[in-house]
């Protein structure tokens, strides 16, 4: 595969992304209100309440004893600021991710014209480990409150932070490709 | 002030030493970082001078 299809496939693969995720936000956003007008529509949609990858502690608990936990945690017991809270949570997650990848999609672009060394990137690398530096923040904690339970987790996002630094580690490597350029520019 | 001396024009110089206007005037304005060796010797060559004549030394 050529340097040039490879980098088209990769800018295809981010526009598909994009679009992807944009219809992930309008179908969130879209679930998001419904459940506020029409709650017993969710009735049998249970949660599958687990923390992120990662070493992670989680706690659950239920004010009825002989309920079981898949009768208690459902979508339409969720509890509004609950609800409210994840819907922002996760809406802050997609868009972060969206920036991503959409930066990401930047810097294949200056590859393709053959600007690679330029500030830009720089840049871009950094935006990356910032946006991916929230993701791991946001997924880190879980938290739901139903009418008659709760959960609560904690968990530590090794891949989002290895991803973090790698970002900054390539907006390093980056910044000293733009002096090696620059010495090269002008050697003459 | 050699190219002066040798009545020769920058473009000229250029086409001999086989590097274009550009990389030229930067080497004429001290803007370049470093001068490889087989630029250095196709300057004198084409001067019939030595790097010494061309080179200065100006403290910054």
């Amino acid at each position: 595969m050529t340097k040039s299809t490879l980098l088209n496939v990769a800018i295809t693969l981010s526009r598909v992304c994009k679009t992807i995720f944009i219809l992930l936000i309008i179908g969130f956003t879209a679930i998001f209100i419904h459940l506020q007008l029409d709650r017993s529509f969710y009735n049998p949609k249970k949660f599958n309440l687990k923390t992120g990858d990662g070493y992670s502690y989680s706690m659950k608990w239920k004010s009825d004893k002989n309920a079981e936990f898949n009768e208690v945690f459902t979508l339409d017991k969720l509890k509004t600021v609950s609800l409210y809270v994840t819907y922002l949570k996760f809406l802050g997650v997609l868009i972060l991710i969206y920036l991503c990848i959409w930066e990401f999609q930047k810097i294949m672009q200056s590859v393709k014209v053959t600007k690679t060394f330029g500030e830009n990137n720089v840049q871009s690398f950094r935006r990356i480990g910032q946006f991916l530096m929230g993701y791991a923040i946001l997924t880190s904690y879980t938290s739901f409150r139903f009418e008659n339970a709760g959960f609560k987790g904690i968990s530590i996002p090794f891949t989002a932070i290895f991803l973090v630094l790698c970002a900054f580690i390539m907006a390093e490597i980056f910044k000293e490709g733009i002096l090696l350029k620059e010495e090269y520019d002008l050697t003459v | 002030m050699m190219l002066a001396k040798r009545d020769m024009k920058s473009k000229e110089l250029a086409e001999i030493i086989g590097i274009t206007e550009a990389n030229l005037s930067i080497l004429k304005s001290g803007k370049a970082k470093a001068v490889r060796f087989s630029t250095l010797e196709a300057i004198c060559k084409a001067l019939n001078c030595q790097p010494a004549d061309i080179l200065e030394y100006v403290e910054d």
